[in-house]
């Protein structure tokens, strides 16, 4: 298999990509191994200190260790970001591939919605949603998917459509097999490389859009933590308490990275052509 | 010959209409094309029906109508007696395994990440898997060993050999084939159309052949039909278009094959 | 009067676990003038051949043998082990090429006339009112009626048979010598095919223009031309006059061919090669044929026929060749 890391090592970006991920995935995995600290406990007599032998990123407001909530903060974002994917491109995967093999006005229906649902000032809806949600993290997750599935429709359905007239495809038709079957065992598994692609980097982008959305305060909230309620905790003096903003938003920043390197590289194993 | 004439036609194609929709910027107006016109022609069992034309006359059209792959604007086509228009989508399907096509893309023909051991597993019912693998690949001339590869790893002799072996494991009555060696280097070609014709008599298949290849229609056809810009210009049975042929352009293709 | 010597060439890449040879010790000579049909099947080599000619093949080929082009001031290029820049000063004004895709030869931004002009800056410079006019002129002379219309034409308005007129005429631009053209009729349905080759006929006589036309089609390549190089499994192995070929022809895998197309001629259902055509990433030991011959022997099996010289330059690879007188 080409995207397993022993033969990514000729691909840079997919070997960096995983380098990158790698190392996060290990700090959010050792982490609480590492510290004694626990990531709830307060203890107000420490309130904001530098970081230190026994705190090794610093304490917040709170006088919770930093360095416990960046895992366990890590280990939400990551939660997040992979389950809001995950169902998104299962529903895009769904809606693309019967809207496009079906065709006809089904296809023009559920193009417009995809259409309709871009076009929506997303911010506002997230925010009116996520407002009157609070603290689920479940919600979040579901708010975040059900307004990222149209980018992953509509790549399948583009995919979709030019392996509809294949021959062999034609050929599966004439031999009378359904359409679920089909699209399932005969379509999918020749698109699985866009698809993967656009996963990967779909995990990026809901990553920054949650972080962006904790960093206002809406996304994940207290006593749970995410890398972005972290910068929110840091953000009355970024540059004084720099162990709540640098470290969170170097976290962000490789995690981010390390995805799309990871999409690109593997862009360039399955389509060449199309990488950046 | 003269007692099929008697017998049931397996498929009756009667004043076909295919249209396709020619592509206009912008507008609602939606211009068709004609690519079949006022078709008809019925063929018996056991026969083969050849219909020869230009790429780009309408004969691909026809068979893509009597798949179901495009709504025929006008007339009926009926397999069996059944009209296949009036039919339920499912019992449509359930008729599907009868009316099997062999493209003219073989490259294209198989799922490119199906091993082909495992594109005769989706088609042979499971508990008579083994014997009829055997009977398959033996009928079409290939050995066992090629059931571990993958379609790319064939050559394209062996994968129109897999394509047929595919079609004719649903059992097929009526196998329509479009182009089936025209991409093909001669002495493939040569082998195919042998093949044809064995399975032809072994499996009491009838066919429905199309090409613009006059040399190979005449090896596997009985009655002829000549086609351009989606009409049939003649139809008759292959002796007489060759020796007596009623219209000029049925003499030019004959000229031309026989010049080259 | 040669005008193009081919001696061993060779081009091979290395896979993994073997070296794969797509031509091996490939050899004939052109006269000037004349058109070379190279008939093969699929896999046999006969597109690598023209890449090798051409220089064009990627640069992880290698290739080896040795080409000698003569140009027609009795001047020669000898070009051995890939010298790009060789190659680059003879495309257009001394060897021009066409391709089995016409569309993809021609870019799809321009209009037709404004890229025979560019081909024609290039190669002669004159002034742009002359370029149009001799681009024009080049339209016509490729059987183009209407030509100024056709000038100002996209490649996507023009038919097949058009476009793959147009892409000649872009080849022709550069007043080559040499033309070689690799299944340009592949794509093209029966009475654009033969238009096209009636038009290089003419082109040849009228302006004793060389050809070498690679083609799978038997009888095109019959009809056609002078001297005939089959291949087979990446070798030239046989290679003769046109006539003679087809009167008696010298290797048995020449002769089942022939037999083949005479047989459809006739009507009747001509009896097949057994076997099937080795892909080029097989190396057979002996002579490639050898599965498939009905005339194989042992040393068949064990090596490989070099060519027996049949008269100048022509000659057959085979232990057991038919008779020629």
């Amino acid at each position: 298999m080409k995207i397993l890391p022993s033969n990514a090592l000729k691909n840079r970006s997919l070997s960096s990509g995983y380098a990158a991920i790698g190392l996060v995935f290990l700090f959010l995995l050792l982490g609480p191994l590492l510290t004694p600290n626990n990531h709830t406990s307060q203890d107000l007599s420490v309130s904001l200190q530098a970081p230190s032998a026994s705190h090794w990123v610093g304490t917040d407001y709170y006088g919770r260790d930093v360095f416990a909530r960046l895992v366990y903060g890590g280990r939400i974002t990551w939660l997040v970001a992979i389950a809001a994917t995950l169902i998104a491109v299962c529903i895009g995967t769904i809606i693309g591939l019967f809207s496009a093999y079906r065709g006809g006005w089904i296809d023009l229906v559920v193009m417009r919605l995809v259409d309709v649902m871009l076009a929506f000032p997303k911010l506002f809806v997230v925010l009116l949603i996520v407002g009157l949600g609070a603290s689920s993290i479940n919600l979040l997750i579901w708010v975040l998917a059900l307004f990222s599935w149209m980018e992953i429709a509509r790549i399948i359905r583009s995919e979709v459509m030019s392996q509809k007239n294949r021959t062999y495809i034609k050929s599966a038709r004439a031999l009378g097999f359904g359409t679920p079957r089909i699209l399932f065992k005969h379509v999918l598994p020749n698109i699985l490389g866009p698809i993967i692609v656009s996963s990967v980097l779909l995990i990026s982008t809901i990553i920054l859009v949650e972080s962006g959305l904790s960093f206002l305060g809406l996304g994940i909230q207290a006593p749970n933590a995410s890398w972005g309620s972290i910068l929110n905790d840091g953000k009355i003096d970024p540059l004084g308490t720099w162990w709540l903003s640098v470290p969170a938003g170097l976290l962000i920043l490789t995690t981010v990275t390390g995805f799309n390197l990871i999409g690109d590289g593997l862009q360039q194993l399955f389509d060449p052509k199309k990488s950046l | 010959m003269n007692s099929t004439r008697q017998k049931q036609p397996i498929l009756e194609v009667n004043s076909l209409q295919v249209e396709y929709p020619v592509n206009n910027s912008g507008g609602f107006r939606r211009k068709n094309k004609p690519a079949v016109i006022d078709v008809s022609f019925k063929i018996f069992p056991g026969e083969c029906f050849a219909i020869v034309g230009e790429s780009g006359c309408g004969k691909s059209s026809i068979i893509e109508a009597i798949l179901g792959f495009v709504q025929a604007k006008r007339g009926s086509i009926l397999f069996e007696n059944q009209d296949l228009s009036k039919l339920s989508p499912w019992s449509f399907r359930k008729l599907r395994p009868l009316i099997q096509p062999v493209f003219q893309d073989y490259n294209q023909a198989l799922n490119p990440r199906m091993r082909i051991g495992d594109i005769f597993k989706e088609t042979l019912p499971v508990h008579l898997r083994d014997s009829q693998t055997d009977q398959l690949l033996a009928s079409v001339g290939l050995s066992r060993e090629i059931l571990n590869y993958f379609p790319h790893q064939l050559s394209g002799g062996q994968k129109q050999r897999v394509v047929l072996a595919r079609a004719l494991s649903v059992n097929p009555t009526l196998l329509l084939l479009d182009e089936p060696v025209t991409s093909q280097d001669l002495s493939v070609a040569v082998q195919i159309v042998e093949l044809l014709i064995s399975l032809r008599k072994t499996n009491n298949l009838t066919f429905l052949l199309v090409s613009h290849n006059l040399s190979i229609v005449q090896l596997l056809a009985d009655r002829v039909a000549v086609m351009k810009n989606g009409q049939f210009l003649e139809q008759q049975p292959l002796a007489q278009l060759l020796s007596d042929p009623r219209h000029n352009y049925t003499k030019t293709i004959i000229n031309q094959t026989v010049a080259s | 009067m040669n005008i193009l010597s081919v001696e061993n060439l060779s081009a091979h890449i290395h896979a993994p676990d073997k070296t794969i040879y797509l031509l091996k010790d490939t050899s004939f000579t052109l006269k000037r003038g004349e058109t070379l049909a190279v008939i093969g099947e699929s896999g046999c080599g006969k597109s690598t051949l023209c890449k090798t000619i051409l220089g064009l093949l990627p640069s992880h080929f290698q290739t080896g043998g040795v080409l000698t082009f003569f140009k027609d001031d009795n001047t020669f290029v000898k070009i051995s082990n890939r010298d790009g820049s060789r190659f680059k000063n003879l495309h257009g004004s001394n060897m021009g090429m066409v391709f089995q895709d016409a569309a993809g030869s021609i870019n799809p931004l321009f209009k037709c006339g404004k890229q025979i002009v560019d081909v024609l800056k290039e190669h002669i410079s004159n002034s742009p009112l002359r370029d149009k006019h001799q681009a024009v002129q080049l339209i016509e002379k490729v059987g183009l009626s209407d030509p100024t219309d056709v000038f100002n034409k996209y490649p996507h308005q023009l038919s097949g048979g058009m476009s793959q007129r147009i892409a000649l005429a872009l080849a022709l631009a550069g007043n080559p010598d040499l033309l070689i053209a690799d299944e340009p009729t592949s794509s093209l349905d029966t009475t654009a095919k033969i238009q096209f080759l009636e038009l290089l006929r003419e082109l040849k006589t009228k302006n004793n223009l060389s050809l070498i036309l690679v083609t799978h089609n038997l009888n095109d390549a019959l009809r056609f031309s002078d001297s005939i190089l089959v291949m087979y499994n990446g070798r030239g192995i046989e290679y003769r006059h046109t006539t003679d070929l087809q009167q008696a022809p010298a290797h048995p895998y020449t002769k089942a061919l022939l037999d083949i197309r005479a047989a459809l001629n006739q009507g009747r259902l001509p009896r097949p090669i057994p076997g099937e055509t080795p892909s080029i990433t097989r190396s057979i030991p002996g002579c490639p044929f050898h599965p498939r011959c009905p005339k194989t022997s042992d040393i068949c099996r064990d090596t490989f026929p070099l060519s027996t010289a049949l008269s100048e330059s022509h000659f057959v690879c085979c232990h057991h060749p038919l008779e020629t007188n």
